[in-house]
């Protein structure tokens, strides 16, 4: 079953109310929010590297009110264990039975402050949700409730006690970007409604159900085949690069076909283009590739590399004969 | 501390240069000139020019060299060079005008330097080649003294030596201008002029590169030796291919050069045609008198007057210099025209003028060499002008009587007439003729029928002519009337009546006329003879006659066509005559050839059979002139007029499409290529909505949406969108074009930006994955 032009209008139309109602929140920031709907739209989760003070709990308590969800944070730090994050198997003396207590994991949007602060053995518990969908204490297996969206956030100057995040859990991250300080008119907005309550409350423009219903008509969008080509070669430009040692995986062009036709929805449209491709390469493929040291050293970044990877990389302008 | 900047190789007016650099350029400059020389051969031919090349360009070598090294002031220069002149002038290029020649004469200045001015003009206006005729070498000696001394002045002295390479090349296009039209190894000439400038061009940017870089002690021998080393083979390589392809691709046969425009000393159609006052001769007060004494020519040699090969419907004239065959082109001849030039026997004769022929002098066969016995010999020899193609002479002026002249001579075969039934047309051009008396075209028709062979028909044609044909000249009483003149009318008259009578003047020019019709290239020839014996002859007045000369593929032939005296046949009146009237009371007057400008201009070729229609010969006329025209511009449009029909057929294919959705590919690959052309840079990799953002039109950012949509949606596009697509593809073309200027505009439409990759696109847009 493919996404018919109408639904496409229908789910550009509530993305749309979804964006403007965050962006009434997080001001002058609306490809992240986009960035973010997508990525909860397509059923990943959103690594924000950020410094601190840029809008990050705002955008996800935003979010989680527009659809009507719940929203959770949890500070990341070196003595977090796991079960503060999934929950906890409590001995109720009274009823003598174990008792499941959940975790902050246990939301629709949660996000992960510092999640570099924290010890691999939290961060993989953290993971696991992630990638399962589910939490598993004791040998029971726990379902957290779709839309499930992980906004976890790093801060790329202080990395003294911090556990870097290895490349196969980056990969697990559906995109990758950075909110930003924001421009000066939207500071300036900011600081107006500085007299206000300390967090501003949206109001939910969609219900949950709804949100379940796009993440499912997301997954129909059309994809021709050129298209497809063009994110197998974009990938393996990646991995052909000079200075990249990992190039982006197979779950790396999945996710961007993927995240490609639920941003192809956004706009409006039942199919993707080559453009929405481009769009999404950057946030989708950069935290993915693992660089050369050397080029590393001389200041080559992964953004970089994606931008030459989409240059010289041509876009398919033609059909593919059958 | 600074350092002195060296002096330039060439050094300059204060400085003397460096041996090496006074060697190489004195050797390419005699090098350079001595290839002038050669280039000079063709005009004299003569081992006077080696002697004067040598001499020349030695002097002129050593003047410039001493005045380098002695620092001449420029007036002491110019003197050594006037005194250089004054001193082996007359015996270089005036050598008949010295004493034991080596002194010269007075008169021998006097035309050395008058051949400087004027020497140029009589070099163009000569037959060639001229060896050491007159004061013609003048001309040749200037330039090889003045030529190399300029040039090793300017490379020497100069600010600019590069300019030096200028002298010689204006040196030899000098000697080519004046030269022959026939060239003579002007491809390796060229060549080898070429490569001695360049190498010597290439010597003096060493030596330049030599001295710049001697004050940094750096070491250039070993690469200005290398650099010389694969110069010098890759203009040997160069001059080896250009001597190839110039074997192959072979010179013009006659290139324009000055004497080509020159203006003639002796026009012919200035004259009145010889064969109008024909009859005049046959006067009986001048009949008998002698009018040229032969001496010295073989039995059967014809004595020509004057060859004519133009009518106008009045008279035969001789031809304009205007057309191809040259008949109409007087030239003045050297004292001898070489025998590589007039092969053959040549055999001395001796002609005296006994009565007036005007401006015309008799010769025979091709002249080698004429030599006027008389007083005033050198006045004379200058006014005698020669026309090769006819073997007629002239003297501007006039001949006088009792003039007396020798003539070396070649008797070549096709003199003599030989059967025409074999004869095919020949390649002479001569200049057409006006128009044919209709009765002779009926009556070549009606003799012709059943003939094929062009050969045939004029020998059957000039055979019935001869039969049939009454000689008389209508001046005597007892003979039968006849009427002078060869005017349409006349020939109408005379080829119309019962029996045909006429003189050598009607006979000849009918005939001719009748060769025209059949095809052969045709003139009328206006003398004496042929000669009935060998010896000395006395020809009289009355022996002038005119035969007809055809063009076969053998070479001209002559033909006499005048029919022999004999006793017309008595006419039976159809009714008694009752007054006797004479039959020619008075002397026919002799008709005046029409005015110049009343004579119809020659035409280019013989004209063909059939009249034109003068609106088709005026258009006819038109192409000529517009046709070379518009093929040179159509040769330098033709790249321009590839690439617009190149774009016009990509248009076209794009548009019929049968896939609505290649059609719609096609619609924006339209525009695209539009934007290209008018210059924008489209990125090589970007998608159509930031190709559209590029191009800054709304339509193209839609067009860009469409096209994505007609590609990478599930449904198919219909006819309807894409003629849609292709109306706004060409809004936008035309919004593209509209800011542009007239000529910017003209530059998009001729632009190959587009085109460059438009062979693989077009593999993709037929169906197939681009790789």
């Amino acid at each position: 079953m493919t996404m018919t032009a109408e639904q496409a209008r229908w789910f550009a139309d509530i993305t749309e109310r979804i964006t403007a109602n965050v962006e009434r929140a997080v001001l002058g920031k609306s490809y992240v929010i986009r960035l973010s709907l997508t990525a909860m739209l397509s059923e990943g989760h959103l690594l924000l590297e950020d410094v601190p003070g840029t809008g990050k709990t705002s955008l996800a308590r935003a979010l989680a009110q527009s659809v009507r969800g719940t929203t959770t944070r949890v500070q990341f730090t070196p003595d977090l264990l796991p079960g503060d994050i999934t929950g906890i198997t409590v001995f109720d003396q009274r009823s003598g039975d174990f008792s499941f207590h959940r975790g902050p994991v246990f939301a629709t949007i949660v996000l992960a402050d510092e999640i570099n602060r924290a010890s691999p053995k939290t961060q993989s518990a953290l993971l696991e949700v992630m990638e399962e969908g589910q939490v598993t204490i004791d040998g029971v297996s726990h379902d957290v409730e779709a839309p499930f969206l992980v906004i976890a956030t790093q801060n790329p100057i202080e990395q003294a006690g911090t556990y870097r995040l290895p490349e196969a859990q980056l990969d697990r991250f559906l995109m990758k970007t950075a909110i930003g300080y924001p421009d000066h008119a939207a500071t300036v907005r900011i600081l107006e409604g500085a007299g206000g309550p300390r967090a501003l409350v949206v109001e939910p423009v969609v219900e949950l159900e709804t949100v379940r219903d796009l993440i499912s008509v997301a997954r129909t969008v059309h994809v021709d085949p050129t298209i497809t080509d063009y994110v197998a070669r974009l990938v393996e430009a990646t991995r052909a690069h000079d200075d990249v040692r990992l190039g982006a995986s197979v779950r790396g062009a999945l996710a961007l076909v993927r995240c490609a036709k639920t941003f192809a929805a956004t706009e409006g449209r039942h199919y993707v283009i080559p453009d929405d491709v481009k769009a999404l390469a950057e946030p989708v493929l950069a935290h993915r590739l693992g660089l050369d040291p050397e080029s590393e050293f001389d200041g080559v970044t992964p953004s970089a590399v994606i931008s030459e990877v989409l240059v010289e990389t041509p876009p398919p302008s033609e059909r593919i004969a059958v | 501390m600074t350092t002195a900047r060296p002096s330039s190789a060439a050094g300059s007016a204060s400085t003397v240069p460096r041996p090496a650099v006074l060697a190489s350029a004195t050797i390419f400059t005699v090098l350079a000139w001595a290839i002038i020389a050669v280039a000079l051969w063709p005009i004299y031919r003569a081992g006077e020019l080696v002697t004067l090349a040598v001499i020349a360009i030695t002097a002129a070598t050593a003047i410039a060299l001493a005045s380098t090294l002695g620092r001449w002031p420029s007036w002491g220069t110019l003197g050594a060079t006037v005194a250089v002149f004054t001193v082996v002038g007359v015996p270089l290029a005036v050598p008949g005008r010295t004493v034991y020649g080596v002194l010269p004469e007075p008169q021998g200045l006097a035309e050395l330097f008058a051949g400087v001015v004027l020497g140029w003009r009589q070099l163009v206006t000569i037959d060639l080649p001229v060896g050491a005729y007159e004061a013609l070498l003048v001309p040749a000696l200037v330039l090889l003294l003045v030529g190399p001394l300029l040039t090793l002045l300017v490379a020497l002295r100069g600010r600019r030596p590069a300019l030096a390479a200028l002298v010689p090349i204006v040196g030899y296009l000098t000697a080519i201008a004046i030269g022959p039209q026939s060239p003579l190894l002007p491809i390796s000439t060229t060549i080898a002029l070429a490569t001695t400038l360049l190498l010597w061009m290439a010597a003096r940017a060493r030596h330049r590169r030599r001295d710049e870089l001697a004050a940094s002690a750096v070491e250039t021998r070993g690469a200005g030796v290398r650099t010389l080393a694969a110069a010098t083979v890759l203009l040997l390589l160069a001059g080896g291919a250009g001597a190839a392809v110039a074997g192959l691709i072979a010179p013009p046969e006659n290139r324009t050069v000055l004497r080509t425009t020159a203006e003639r000393p002796f026009s012919p159609l200035e004259q009145p045609s010889p064969l109008a006052a024909y009859r005049a001769v046959f006067d009986p007060a001048v009949a008998e008198l002698p009018a040229l004494i032969v001496d010295g020519a073989p039995a059967g040699a014809r004595i020509r007057i004057a060859a004519l090969d133009s009518y106008d419907g009045v008279v035969f004239a001789v031809g304009s210099d205007a057309v191809d065959s040259a008949s109409g082109s007087f030239v003045r001849i050297p004292t001898e025209r070489p025998p590589d030039i007039l092969p053959g026997e040549r055999t001395t004769v001796t002609l005296t003028l006994e009565r007036d022929h005007g401006v015309w002098l008799p010769t025979l066969g091709q002249v080698a060499a004429v030599r006027i016995l008389a007083d005033d010999a050198d006045d004379l020899r200058d006014s005698f002008v020669y026309n090769a193609t006819t073997g007629t002479a002239a003297l501007v002026g006039g001949a006088p009587i009792g003039l007396t002249y020798e003539l070396d001579v070649v008797l070549d075969a096709t003199e003599t007439a030989a059967g025409l039934r074999a004869a095919a047309p020949g390649p002479a051009a001569v200049p057409g003729i006006a128009q044919v008396p209709e009765a002779l075209t009926d009556w070549v028709a009606e003799i012709t029928e059943g003939i094929d062979e062009p050969g045939a028909q004029l020998e059957t044609a000039l055979e019935r002519l001869r039969e049939d044909g009454y000689l008389s000249h209508g001046v005597d009483e007892d003979e039968a009337p006849s009427r002078p003149g060869h005017s349409l009318a006349r020939l109408e008259d005379f080829i119309g009546s019962a029996p045909i009578v006429g003189d050598a003047e009607q006979y000849a020019a009918t005939a001719a006329l009748i060769a025209r019709e059949l095809g052969f290239p045709s003139r009328i020839v206006l003398g004496y003879g042929p000669l009935a014996q060998a010896g000395s002859t006395t020809l009289l007045a009355s022996d002038r006659t005119a035969w007809l000369e055809v063009s076969t593929t053998a070479g001209w032939q002559s033909v006499d066509v005048v029919s022999e005296r004999r006793e017309l046949p008595p006419v039976e009146p159809e009714e008694p005559v009752p007054v006797v009237r004479p039959q020619n009371p008075a002397q026919p007057p002799v008709e005046e050839p029409p005015a110049i400008e009343d004579q119809a201009p020659p035409e280019i070729e013989q004209s063909d059979d059939e009249q034109l229609d003068p609106f088709w010969a005026t258009v006819l006329a038109v192409l000529r002139v517009l046709g070379p025209l518009a093929l040179i511009l159509g040769m330098l449009a033709s790249p321009l007029v590839v690439i617009a029909l190149l774009k016009r057929r990509r248009r076209a294919r794009r548009r019929r499409q049968s896939d609505p959705a290649l059609r719609i590919l096609g619609g924006w690959r339209d525009v695209t290529d539009a934007a290209r052309d008018v210059g924008l840079a489209l990125p090589a990799t970007g998608t159509r909505r930031e190709l559209a953002g590029v191009i800054g039109r709304p339509q193209a950012l839609v067009l860009a949406r469409v096209a994505d949509r007609a590609l990478y949606a599930p449904e198919e596009p219909d006819h309807e969108e894409a003629d849609r697509v292709w109306a706004a593809a060409d809004g936008v073309r035309a919004s593209l074009l509209q800011p542009l200027t007239r000529r910017q505009r003209w530059g998009a439409a001729f632009s190959t930006r587009s085109l460059r990759r438009y062979p693989d696109r077009m593999r993709v847009e037929a169906g197939v994955r681009e790789p």
